[in-house]
């Protein structure tokens, strides 16, 4: 589904206007898990487990501009770095307990007006170790900014 | 930057009132690929009927499978191991499976462990490698066709 109309979804959700406080939760990292040189690993962000999950609360028809800053590379420490992609389709927002998740692009800005309750953004993507990938831990963290408007 | 909204501009131009970041770790663990090697086969050299004969993991004909993985790391050690070792036909039973592993290669001061289809958990060394020695026990009838009698001994290895 196009991004857009997760904007015009959520505004004909949005009853009459309350400003009030939004609140951003980070609620899980986004953990690929053991991974093996020179094997690509996916992470969906529809896992229930692996995937990493941000949430958005705020009252009824405040409206928030989010945009999202993910890294291209994991870092471990003493520096080796490995490719991750975390590209179109990787993020995914979903409103409330609904099952349907509307597929975003991190390169892009979104305006959400809320309606009731919350939205939560879950995060996937590719890591892609190198062939002599050396072995360790890797992270970088993933940013993302909501601004109330 | 792209803004995805119809009426974007409107609402930007209306200006930003507070923002909030949130940030979580994308984060993964390259771990070392599992290797395994049979280094050595189990020899029970010569065998006469009627004489069973064992040979102990620490015996230097024991079969010897050598592992490299990520240093430190949970493993489980699963065996697909013969009941019988063949010559064309004839059948030479084997059993009594013994087997011992260390993180270095020798069987002195090894830990005791029984070959068997059900896994066995085992932790590598810090340089990553262990040794697995495979002992048993063949048992010749008193009427054993004579010959050379082989089988296989298989080792699955993977990380918990």
């Amino acid at each position: 589904m196009r991004p857009g109309l997760l904007v015009l979804a959520l505004v004909a959700l949005a009853p009459i206007g309350l400003n009030g406080q939004v609140t951003v939760a980070a609620e899980r990292d986004l953990d690929f898990g053991v991974v093996f040189r020179g094997v690509p690993s996916t992470v969906d962000p529809t896992d229930a487990v692996k995937s990493g999950r941000i949430r958005v609360s705020a009252p009824r028809s405040v409206q928030f501009r989010v945009s999202f800053s993910v890294p291209n590379t994991l870092q471990r420490a003493g520096g080796a770095t490995m490719p991750i992609s975390i590209g179109n389709g990787d993020i995914t927002a979903r409103f409330n307990t609904d099952s349907y998740r509307y597929s975003l692009n991190p390169s892009s800005m979104y305006i959400v007006t809320m309606g009731r309750g919350y939205i939560t953004f879950e995060y996937g993507g590719t890591v892609s170790p190198s062939p002599s990938q050396a072995p360790g831990d890797y992270e970088r963290p993933i940013i993302m900014t909501v601004s109330v408007l | 930057m792209r803004v995805v909204m119809l009426t974007a501009a409107a609402l930007l131009a209306a200006g930003t009132v507070s923002a909030q970041t949130a940030s979580i770790t994308a984060k993964a663990n390259v771990f070392t690929p599992l290797v395994i090697s049979g280094a050595q086969d189990l020899d029970f050299q010569n065998v006469f009927p009627g004489a069973a004969k064992t040979v102990g993991p620490a015996a230097a004909s024991a079969g010897r499978f050598d592992i490299t993985g990520q240093a430190s790391a949970p493993i489980t050690l699963t065996f697909l191991l013969p009941s019988n070792l063949t010559n064309g036909a004839a059948t030479l039973p084997i059993g009594s499976w013994t087997g011992c592993r260390n993180p270095t290669n020798t069987a002195t001061g090894c830990t005791t462990l029984t070959p068997s289809a059900t896994a066995t958990n085992a932790t590598f060394g810090a340089a990553g490698t262990m040794f697995v020695f495979v002992g048993g026990t063949v048992t010749p009838g008193a009427s054993q066709a004579a010959g050379v009698y082989t089988g296989s001994v298989q080792l699955t290895v993977a990380y918990l």
